[in-house]
């Protein structure tokens, strides 16, 4: 599991001067468990991801990863547990062939050969890449290059897999998309997922919400419970699912929908549970 | 609006499919540093006919159109040319007599000799060179080149580290040529016209771009350095390779064949 | 459709790297016109040809003469004053902030003016109108260094500089990439503003019908480099199974309409708003 304790840190500009990042945050991250981290530009979230990366370390406090310290001494260990991928591929991808890109990490393992075979079949099938797998990289798609930085970091085997934005740059059908697929791995491989985001419905896909504000976590809990809490979200620069919104409107114009609406289909299910009379006869369900 | 490619054909890479692309790439290495050590040692017109039509043959062969490759190569021709004309005029060797002469310059017949063969040189190689490379991707290549110099490793020399190097810097190319070609469409739409004006004009405003592309280009490569390091690049020691690479007879043959056209047109 | 449009299009077709082995054909026959005061969207999914046709409004790329007109002239005609074309269209194109070419906020955004010949003491009044107008005042801004500025503030500052050559066509490549909630609802508050005060013809290109719902009322779709759609924006959501085949986001709205649709078959296709569905919703279910 990840877990931050009081965990501070400063970038240090020419004057001396320390630019606070994180301020004092506590945090921890079942191993398994699938979490968005929300929050504008320059709320912290990305300084985040270098802790956990090991690219940064912390200025105070502490941070583990399976109970292994952010630590220089100990980079290379956290890097066997946590892979991560960026938000432009171009600056992640190292190999000029799909399926060479995807070996380079096991390559670093100094895995033997069969191994590495292996693991890069099994990312390149996980991502639906086996068909283009000798292409080479500037033939590619955004979307396909961030697929094959993703089976990059899949291959690592990783117990925390952290996305940074990935999908900032991908139209919202394909980044849904890529979402899916990356949920399905998290079931099939047990890896934890962390993803951070600007796009609020692929947050509702998690499941626990965390909320950065002024390199702090201002929010935390699940989806639900984070985005019925639409005039703080707006407070801090963000938004909520649409639905989310529409469900409190409809809800303080006395209409009762029952349970937790997040995605569309969520508010569908809710109108069609109204108990008839709620809503004319004639609109009744498929 | 640039198109760099259409004009620049040395170091890219063209995917034909033919029988050249698909020789092991060692074996294509170590042939293309043959012919380069023979172009050094043949000194008479008809060897080097002799080789140049085996390369001809060998550009035939790999389906690459002769007409992409003259139009991509115009640049370097012209800076040959003019490179060529001074060797010419200032010709110091010694001179059985001159066909044209003013103050130190002059034209002699064992000048325009001498340069010619330095042309006839320069164009092998840069014929050679670039045809591997179109004919070879660069994984090939790199891996080639790795396993070529794999021996020097026992030495100490840092092969895979250098290689590595190699694939990052040409792995740029392209997306420096993208970035710098978006970076001249967007100053022509704010009113710097790089589709007008001559050569050292527009030379003259190519060259300003150069500043934010490197500037663009260190942060770039500083991205992708971190990059590497969470996907746990240490340098190059206990690294292991996804790829074998297997040379059958066929790629022996060939380079058989090879070595024996360039013994020939150095020895006759 | 009525008078000379500003921007036309002639069975426009585009090839990269033509006469090359790696030749890619980019656009195939796109005819389309573009009336002054218009506002128009150009969609598309990735490699649908929006970003060749953007570039061809500002005659960026090697055109052959009869298919690019700017108010009723072959922009690729021998002698054609591309520089007076470039004073006209205005393009902003996608992550504008790596474009920037000086370091001091006010000498970037004059820049434009400057190459165009404008005087010293009419550049100024332009910088100082610009910056004012995407919101980052004259006088707090006009020293500050680019690099010191936040993301969404480096992307009004090459907007300004697009401004400040006063074109009356505004074209925009995907405006709110990379950008976060707040940061995309006032850019689009801004762009909106911009267009009505200085009655702009605008163009926005973009992969998403979100941003382009808000700022424009024609929507042109592209795919495989030909128009498949262009029409009223109402009417082009009306057909939004096509959209989604095409990878097109929907703005928010209209994808919950669509969901909602399976219990209110009668709900309208062209809610943009929030506001429209909630008023729509409660229309059908009757406060209790």
């Amino acid at each position: 599991m990840i877990e931050l304790d009081g965990v501070s840190f400063a970038y240090r500009t020419g004057e001396g001067d320390a630019v606070p990042a994180l301020r004092d945050l506590d945090l921890s991250i079942e191993s398994g468990e699938r979490v968005a981290i929300i929050g504008h530009n320059g709320s912290g979230k990305s300084t985040l991801v270098k802790l956990l990366t090991a690219i940064q370390y912390p200025t105070e406090g502490e941070a583990r990863i399976d109970g292994v310290p952010v630590r220089e001494e100990n980079q290379w260990t956290i890097r066997e547990k946590v892979a991560v991928v960026f938000q432009d591929p171009d600056d992640q991808i190292v190999m000029t062939r799909v399926a060479d890109d995807v070996a380079f990490g096991p390559e670093n393992l100094g895995l033997p050969r069969d191994e590495i075979a292996e693991r890069v079949a099994l990312a390149l099938e996980a991502l639906g890449l086996e068909s283009i797998s000798e292409t080479p990289i500037e033939d590619l798609s955004p979307g396909q290059k961030q697929r094959v930085a993703i089976a990059g970091a899949l291959a690592m085997r990783p117990r925390f897999l952290i996305l940074d934005e990935p999908t900032s740059l991908l139209p919202a059908p394909l980044a849904t998309r890529l979402i899916q697929t990356v949920k399905d791995l998290n079931r099939r491989e047990g890896m934890g997922v962390l993803h951070v985001t600007h796009s609020m419905p692929e947050a509702a896909l998690f499941d626990r919400v965390i909320v950065m504000d002024e390199g702090r976590a201002v929010m935390t809990g699940t989806p639900a419970g984070v985005f019925r809490r639409v005039d703080e979200l707006r407070d801090i620069g963000l938004d909520v699912p649409l639905a989310a919104s529409l469900a409190q409107r409809l809800r303080s114009r006395g209409i009762p929908l029952k349970g937790d609406i997040l995605t569309d289909a969520d508010l569908r299910e809710a109108l069609s549970a109204l108990a008839p009379g709620d809503y004319p006869a004639e609109a009744s369900g498929p | 609006m640039l198109e760099l490619q259409r004009n620049v054909v040395f170091g890219q890479f063209v995917d034909t499919g033919s029988v050249v692309h698909r020789v092991d790439a060692r074996v294509k290495i170590a042939a293309a540093a043959l012919c380069i050590v023979a172009s050094f040692l043949i000194d008479d017109l008809l060897g080097f006919g002799l080789a140049l039509a085996l390369v001809v043959g060998i550009q035939a062969l790999s389906r690459i159109p002769l007409g992409f490759f003259l139009r991509g190569s115009a640049f370097f021709f012209g800076f040959l040319v003019f490179i060529l004309v001074f060797q010419v005029l200032f010709y110091t060797g010694e001179a059985s007599g001159y066909l044209w002469r003013w103050g130190i310059l002059s034209v002699s017949a064992e000048g325009l000799y001498t340069a010619g063969v330095l042309g006839l040189r320069v164009v092998f190689l840069y014929y050679i060179t670039t045809l591997l490379m179109l004919t070879t991707s660069l994984v090939d290549l790199t891996n080639g080149l790795e396993l070529l110099l794999s021996p020097l490793q026992k030495i100490r020399v840092p092969v895979n580290e250098l290689v590595l190097v190699f694939v990052i810097a040409v792995k740029f190319v392209p997306i420096f040529i993208e970035e710098m070609e978006r970076l001249a469409r967007a100053q022509t739409a704010r009113g710097v016209p790089f589709d007008e004006g001559g050569a050292v004009t527009r030379a003259r405003r190519l060259g300003r771009l150069l500043v934010p592309i490197f500037i663009n280009g260190f942060a770039r490569a500083d991205t992708l350095t971190t990059a590497m390091h969470t996907r746990s690049y240490r340098g190059g020691r206990n690294r292991t390779k996804l790829r074998v690479m297997k040379a059958g007879p066929p790629d022996w043959l060939a380079l058989a064949l090879v070595t024996a056209w360039m013994l020939a047109a150095w020895q006759l | 459709m009525s008078g000379t449009p500003i921007l036309e299009l002639r069975d426009f077709r585009y090839t990269y790297l033509e006469g090359t082995p790696k030749a890619n054909e980019a656009v195939r026959g796109v005819s389309l016109e573009i009336q002054p005061g218009e506002r128009v969207a150009i969609v598309g999914p990735t490699r649908s040809g929006k970003s060749t046709v953007v570039d061809s409004f500002a005659h960026l790329l090697r055109l052959k003469p009869g298919q690019v007109f700017f108010e009723g002239e072959d922009v690729a005609a021998p002698g054609y004053d591309r520089g007076a074309l470039r004073r006209k269209v205005g393009i902003v194109f996608q992550q504008p902030e790596t474009q920037i070419v000086e370091d001091v906020v006010g000498a970037d955004v004059a820049f434009g003016p400057t190459s165009a010949g404008s005087p010293a003491e009419e550049t100024r009044g332009r910088v100082e109108e610009s910056l004012d107008g995407v919101g980052l005042p004259y006088r707090d801004f006009r020293l500050r260094y680019v690099y010191a500025l936040s993301g969404g503030q480096r992307r009004r500052v090459a907007i300004a500089g697009v401004l400040a050559m006063r074109t009356p066509v505004l074209v925009l490549d995907e405006p709110t990439a990379g950008l976060d909630p707040r940061g995309r609802r006032e850019l689009l508050d801004l762009l909106g503003r911009l267009a009505d005060d200085r009655k702009l013809t605008l163009v926005v290109c973009s992969a998403s019908l979100q941003d382009a719902s808000l700022l424009c009322d024609r929507v042109v779709v592209l795919d495989e480099g030909r128009v498949v759609m262009d029409g009223p924006l109402r009417e082009v959501l009306r057909r939004d199974e096509d959209l989604v085949r095409l990878d097109i986001t929907l703005p928010e709205p209209i994808a919950a309409a669509r969901e909602l649709r399976h219990l209110f078959p009668d709900l309208p296709e062209d809610l943009t708003t929030e506001d429209d569905l909630e008023r729509e919703l409660v229309q059908r279910l009757g406060t209790p």
